[in-house]
């Protein structure tokens, strides 16, 4: 795939510190992202399952090969944890909107139970809504939360994306948690 | 107190309490000085804190609008109990101690009232799990009695009562030894390893879960509660642990098994031999780097910890093992991990170390510690084997396969293998034979074998042995090699690597690798005991061979330009050349890895050499901060090593106290691991001591030491005569330097004799023998028989050294003095010329002695102003080389006297005499010319 070479390129700039070619990878990452969701939710049916992490990982054996370098890989995942964010949250607003029309899709996450109807789309709002607050205090542990839930990066990956170091990726994850818990309640 | 945002303060409250129990943490809370609202938004944090790292956002509302706090209060009743005090509250819930409150008998339980409303489904389900849980009774696990729910649907579960103090603390204030606290890990082990065989898992392994009885029993509570209640949750995947504690796995959620509590259980074992918690503060990244292997325990051990030495190996190994990052790495279970603790308590091998001939060898000469008197050398023997076997082999394939290409790939490898394996036995046979032979049961006859019997008994059956195998007999012969040269016998040790060389070369060409490894390290042996143009010799050839390799390895030939920066450095006068080839190796090392250290010291030295002192001995502090760092403990071979040289580079700072404290030290690291034995590496070091203290113008004790080590080699029926030589040179140079010709001068014809059964009669060593012995003769009246030292000497120096070689600057220097002494002015003046006039990169002091000649010339031709100039710049540049005070400076201090007083200046005259009376009256003999000297300028003042 030719796709293959040119994101790789892109990601290594943005990594050399060019920032127009993060804005450049950006769209196609969020299009990637959106089109590899809804086309699951369409071919499944209603009842189906959407896994965040997965369709993270999935994208990027699509844009970046199987065999990516590990930093690479990183922040990839760093970047598509942001999308992911966004591509479920469009969902789950969108699914909102539609469910007054009568057509329920529910959107698992995770393993989770599928019985509570809209309550998933809510929390993925509430708890979207909390992460803006999150990030208002504190940028790097908005992120890192994101890098965690949205993509299912390794604590190590985060520290080599972030710059820090695992034990503090640790703290900032278990204080956000505490934090988004206490919020969300 | 914190500062800035309330955020920040938040955060900040929070980590300092989110891990102390709850009576800790509101103690902290009230002290913190903070405002209520903080402290109460921090007890808010902490309480809706779940304890799972769930990577995945799951309905995050849900599950927190799900946590109502237990409702139930002190007093209250559960079933047939009571609750009496609250003990403790946690992730899970809270944990009351009760008492049965039906008044049938009287029993003690621990209630823990859990967390959430279940479900009728979960609910039952604990049930069955308790059942199971129920079953498992074992003196060593707390059981759990019986279980229900609330009227408000709490479910509860009663466990017995275990008084009893936390496992760390326990060892802590019962200040337990090493072998104490591994015993009781192994009992801990020995129980988890009991529910493991009836498929419980624990899964929240920490020490606050095993409890120490009074009378030393551990007991584990909660033995599969979090598991149980993991499989009831209404939240898959939300487990119940302690993440300090939990595996990589259950973290990211996988599924737990056995493997998972071994990985507790091995940072349990952390804490309790290194004394220091595995994950407590801000930057605190011990566990990531235990379970990558990248430090090991004996490493990360805090300072107070006084058995960190012992960690070193065995529990290092048992340690990485059980935390592995990786659950297919470590040991399969918790028997298996009690085993090892009891292999090592036993000191057997244990399965966590790689079985490395040398490892294993280690172990044995341990556990028959007894018998060996000298064992040290023994340990120091099977470390000859610093190659494993392992690696031997591995690299042996590579370049099999690599020579034979895809097809026969399979083949090749098999075979390779076999005869490895092959090796290994026959190599493995014969050092246990050696043993054997220390064994008392087997060798009735001696009883108290020396290592060094061993050694020979070793290479006496060697030589008449495995004559069809000379790859594994070059194996051998190396390893004794290399353990001779330990053993302080550089001799043996070099017979025994031309011995190896030659069995490796009948071995063929596929052995090259090997050859050549031990042609650079026969070459650094030669370097260091005086065979320098051999050493380069050999050298060379090992680099050629490894040149020749297809493809050469980089690593190889690192350690090849390694080999040749040294033995250049040694040849000396071509310090660019050594130090090119050492920066190339460096570079190499750098980027492939390898002992950078080694070569930086090498390199440390050739600045010293260049008279970058200040380079050198900034290089030789990173080396021995970095050397410091690697071994913990200045007992490693390659400390002292450093010290020398940063010793030396220091005197050449004229920054004596700490060269010569740094040079005792080495001294006396070196004694202390020679366990009292005089072994090579003590002979040269207080030759490095004597040298220094000389620079530093303490002559007695110079000479003192210097004296010890000319004893110590002439006691010594293996010592090389090249370092014979040295040592009778060096003691006899700082006799003569004292003015004490009487002694020294049968010394240094020792040294010309010497030189001249073991060198060709033009060789270096030769010439520089003649030249001192010329120099001692000319000074003490004998210039008769000086002429033809000093002719031949020169000669040969004239034909051997380059142009600037500060050693034919000497041979010059020698003749103008010679010349005088035998009244041949003008010829005397037609030499000085010549050395004015040579390309001779002279040394202050040779400087010095030169305008010194000079000057004396100048009196004989009766030329007092000439001389005069000529004394002062002779004195200026003893001063500079050597420093004001200094013995030698102080003597040129006379010489100026003298021409002062000659040209009239007693005022000037007496004052250089009054000033350096002292170190001339301390540091010369009492016949010498300069007390004689100073006496007369005395008495006439």
């Amino acid at each position: 795939m030719s796709d293959v070479g040119d994101v790789t390129q892109l990601l290594q700039a943005w990594r050399g510190g060019d920032r127009l070619a993060l804005e450049r990878l950006m769209p196609r990452l969020y299009d990637t992202l959106r089109e590899m969701a809804s086309v699951r939710l369409r071919r499944e049916g209603a009842q189906q399952t959407l896994e965040p992490t997965a369709l993270v990982h999935e994208a990027l054996v699509r844009l970046l090969g199987a065999d990516t370098d590990w930093q690479n890989r990183a922040h990839f995942l760093a970047l598509a944890a942001m999308h992911m964010r966004s591509v479920l949250v469009d969902q789950a607003r969108s699914r909102l909107s539609a469910k007054r029309g009568g057509d329920i899709v529910v959107v698992t996450l995770s393993h989770a139970e599928a019985s509570e109807g809209q309550r998933i789309e809510l929390d993925l709002i509430a708890l979207d809504q909390a992460l803006n607050r999150l990030h208002d205090e504190d940028q790097r542990v908005a992120r890192i939360v994101e890098m965690s839930y949205f993509a299912g990066m390794e604590r190590e990956e985060i520290a080599a994306v972030v710059g820090i170091s695992v034990p503090t990726v640790d703290r900032d994850l278990r204080f956000a948690r505490a934090w988004l818990n206490r919020v969300l309640s | 107190m914190a500062t800035g945002s309330r955020f920040a303060q938040l955060r900040q409250l929070f980590e300092e309490v989110c891990d102390l129990a709850p009576e800790a943490r509101l103690a902290h809370l009230r002290q913190s000085g903070e405002s209520t609202d903080v402290v109460a938004e921090v007890e808010a944090l902490i309480a809706s804190e779940t304890r799972g790292l769930r990577r995945v956002v799951t309905p995050v509302a849900a599950i927190l609008a799900q946590l109502p706090e237990t409702e139930l209060g002190l007093d209250d009743r559960v079933g047939a109990y009571r609750l009496v005090e609250k003990l403790a509250s946690g992730g899970m819930g809270t944990v009351y101690r009760a008492e049965r409150a039906d008044g049938h008998f009287q029993q003690q339980a621990a209630i823990k009232l859990l967390r959430g409303i279940p479900t009728e489904d979960a609910l039952s389900l604990l049930a069955a799990e308790r059942q199971i849980l129920a079953g498992l009774q074992h003196p060593h696990i707390a059981r759990l009695l019986d279980g229900g729910a609330t009227p408000g649907g709490q479910p509860y579960l009663v466990m017995e009562f275990v008084e009893g103090i936390a496992i760390d603390r326990w060892c802590a204030e019962h200040r337990l030894r090493l072998k104490a606290r591994l015993r009781l890990f192994r009992n801990v082990c020995r129980a988890v390893a009991f529910a493991h065989q009836r498929l419980i898992v624990h899964c929240d392994l920490k020490p606050s879960n095993v409890l120490v009885r009074a009378d030393g029993a551990p007991v584990l509570l909660d033995f599969g509660i979090a598991r149980a209640l993991d499989r009831t949750s209404t939240r898959p995947g939300d487990a119940y642990y302690t993440p300090g504690y939990a595996s990589p796995e259950q973290m990211a959620g996988a599924p737990v098994s056995v493997v998972s509590d071994v990985y507790s259980l091995g940072l349990i074992l952390f804490e309790l031999v290194s004394g220091r918690k595995a994950r407590l503060d801000a930057n605190d990244r011990t566990v990531t780097l235990l379970s990558r292997g990248q430090r090991r325990a004996s490493e990360l051990a805090g300072e107070q910890c006084t058995w960190r030495r012992e960690l070193h190996g065995d529990i290092d190994a048992i340690i990485q093992r059980a935390t592995s990052r990786h659950p297919g790495l470590r040991y399969a279970s918790a028997d298996a991990l009690a085993a090892d603790i009891e292999r090592h308590l036993d000191k057997k091998p244990v399965h966590a170390r790689a079985p490395t001939m040398r490892y294993r060898l280690g172990r044995l000469a341990r556990r028959r510690w007894p018998l060996f008197t000298a064992g040290a050398a023994i340990v120091l023997m099977a470390a000859g084997f610093s190659w494993s076997l392992v690696n031997e082999r591995d690299r042996a394939l590579a370049a099999e396969v690599e020579a034979r290409g895809q097809r026969d790939r399979a083949l090749a490898a098999e075979r390779q293998a076999l005869s490895q394996a092959e090796t290994a036995k026959q190599v493995s046979a014969f050092l246990i034979s050696i043993f054997e032979f220390a064994n008392p049961e087997k060798n009735t006859k001696q009883r108290d074998v020396r290592a060094r019997d061993m050694l020979e008994e070793g290479t006496r059956k060697l030589a008449g042995s495995l004559n069809d195998r000379p790859d594994v007999k070059g194996r051998l012969l190396g390893v004794l090699a290399r353990a001779w040269d330990q053993a302080g016998e550089p001799k043996r040790s070099m017979e025994l690597y031309r011995d190896s060389i030659a069995q490796w070369q009948q071995a063929g060409a596929s052995f090259d690798a090997e050859r050549a490894r031990m042609l650079a390290d026969l070459a650094v042996m030669e370097t260091n005991n005086g065979r320098k143009f051999d050493a380069e010799k050999t050298a060379l050839e090992s680099l050629a061979l490894r040149e020749a390799a297809t493809p050469p390895d980089e690593s190889e030939l690192a350690d090849s330009w390694n080999t040749l920066g040294l033995v250049v450095r040694g040849i000396g006068g071509r310090d660019a050349e050594a130090e090119a080839y050492l920066k190339r190796a460096l570079e190499v090392r750098q980027q492939l890895g390898g002992n950078t250290l080694a070569v930086m010291h090498n390199l440390a030295g050739v600045y010293a050499n260049q008279g970058k002192l200040d380079e050198a001995i900034a290089m030789h502090e990173e080396v021995l901060a970095a050397k410091r760092k690697l071994y913990g403990t200045d007992e490693h071979p390659s400390v002292p090593r450093t010290l020398d040289g940063y010793a030396r580079a220091l005197a050449g700072k004229k920054r004596y106290d700490e060269a010569v404290a740094a040079q005792r030290h080495a001294l006396a690291l070196r004694q202390r691991m020679a366990g009292g034995n005089e072994g090579d590496a003590v002979a040269v070091s207080y030759t490095d001591l004597g040298w220094v203290l000389q620079d530093a113008g303490r002559y007695a004790e110079a000479i003192q030491a210097l004296r010890e080590s000319l004893r110590m080699r002439r006691t010594d029926p293996n010592t090389v005569p090249a370092n014979l030589v040295l040592a009778l040179n060096n003691l006899g140079v700082a006799l003569e330097e004292t003015g004490d010709m009487a002694a020294a001068e049968p010394l240094l014809r020792e040294s010309l004799s010497v030189r001249r059964k073991i060198f060709p009669d033009d060789d270096a060593a030769v010439l520089r023998g003649e030249h001192n012995l010329a120099r001692l003769l000319l000074r003490s009246g004998h210039v008769e028989e000086a002429r033809p030292l000093v002719e031949h000497s020169l000669a040969g120096r004239r034909a051997r050294l380059s142009a600037t070689h500060i050693d034919l600057g000497r041979s010059l220097l020698l003749r103008v003095e010679l010349l005088r002494r035998e009244g041949k002015l003008s010829e005397a003046q037609a030499a000085l010329a010549e050395l004015d006039a040579a390309q001779v990169q002279a040394d202050s002091s040779l400087r010095g002695q030169r305008e010194r000649e000079r000057a004396r010339l100048a009196v004989a031709l009766h030329q007092p102003d000439a001389a005069l100039n000529a004394f002062r710049a002779e004195y200026a540049l003893f001063v500079e080389h050597y420093g004001e005070r200094h013995p030698l400076a102080a003597a040129a201090a006379l010489d100026l006297a003298e021409a002062l007083r000659t040209v009239g200046d007693a005022a000037a005259a007496k004052v250089l005499v009054d000033a350096n009376a002292v170190p001339i009256e301390q540091t010369f003999t009492a016949s010498s010319t300069e007390r004689r000297r100073l006496k007369a300028l005395r008495g006439r003042s």
